[in-house]
């Protein structure tokens, strides 16, 4: 806090008052050994936000449901088929053929190893996606997977309007939601935080930052 | 039932299966390393051991494509 009076910081401590990590890392306050690039020496990063963990249920279920698809299959084909199943699991499906279990165990290997890559993929899609509030500014850092990284800022001097959307079940449920910030600039551009947790006291702190930022109390 | 195995491992279909086969691995692998580096190069958004851990996980599963071209491609 080299640039910033003492007060100025007490008066964001007031606002956030320790280090904090909510809802499995989608909101971290103070966020420790973040960096990003161009950050000043005197930048302090406040918040750290991503969408919403639970917005990954739709992907993490898709996973589990391909991971046990061969279970499912086995078991069906035990009921409805229990010769078949008899004959694979003792490997005389394969007599008379060339293909072995090795090239079963490849085949296996190649599914789960596609799993694992989608897993892995949407995990850091979903991670490196974040919002940060600094005492100077705000950035969006946009992964995009296999085509490179969009990084969009803000000054926080030129917030002139926020706007908090929370809207349909899941997100009323789990306490979630868009924050959209407008700037003064010539565009007039929008900042758009998608689907963050916990939108109103997001959007109330975000408030009280930029008061702190342009006139220096709450 | 045996015909599915066998246009799988033998002939000039079996050939023309292995290859493409390999090549959807190497593909796999081609994606893998893009992500690999991706990472690398983004912004730390948190701890050191957190992000190579991400890097590992893509590091482990291109072995597991290579041990499957080996099992493959290898006459055992």
């Amino acid at each position: 806090m080299l640039d910033q009076p003492a007060n100025k910081m007490d008066l964001v401590r007031h606002v956030l008052p320790r280090n904090d990590s909510r809802h499995w890392g989608s909101l971290v306050i103070y966020p420790q050994n973040v960096h990003f690039a161009f950050q000043k020496k005197s930048e302090k990063i406040y918040i750290l936000t991503r969408r919403h963990f639970i917005t990954n249920s739709g992907w993490i279920l898709k996973a589990i449901f391909i991971m046990i698809l061969p279970f499912i299959a086995l078991i069906v084909m035990d009921a409805f088929l229990p010769d078949y199943f008899l004959q694979l699991t003792t490997g005389e499906l394969f007599a008379g053929s060339n293909f072995s279990m090795i090239n079963v165990l490849a085949v296996i290997l190649l599914y789960y190893s596609f799993i694992i890559t989608y897993v892995w993929t949407n995990y850091i899609v979903w991670f490196q996606n974040v919002y940060l509030i600094t005492n100077e500014r705000m950035i969006h850092t946009e992964f995009r997977l296999m085509s490179g990284t969009k990084v969009s800022e803000a000054p926080l001097d030129n917030i002139i309007d926020i706007t908090q959307e929370t809207y349909g079940l899941f997100p009323a449920l789990f306490n979630y939601g868009n924050v959209k910030v407008q700037t003064a600039t010539a565009m007039k551009s929008r900042f758009n935080f998608k689907q963050i947790p916990d939108p109103s006291w997001f959007r109330s702190v975000l408030y009280e930052l930029v008061k702190i930022r342009t006139e220096g109390e709450p | 039932m045996n015909i599915i195995f066998n246009i799988f491992s033998g002939g000039v279909l079996g050939i023309l299966m292995k290859f493409v086969f390999v090549f959807v691995i190497l593909v796999h692998v081609a994606i893998l390393l893009i992500v690999i580096k991706q990472i690398h190069q983004a912004d730390r958004v948190s701890s050191l051991f957190t992000h190579k851990l991400l890097e590992l996980i893509g590091y482990i599963n291109i072995v597991i494509l290579i041990l499957i071209v080996l099992l493959i491609a290898l006459p055992i």
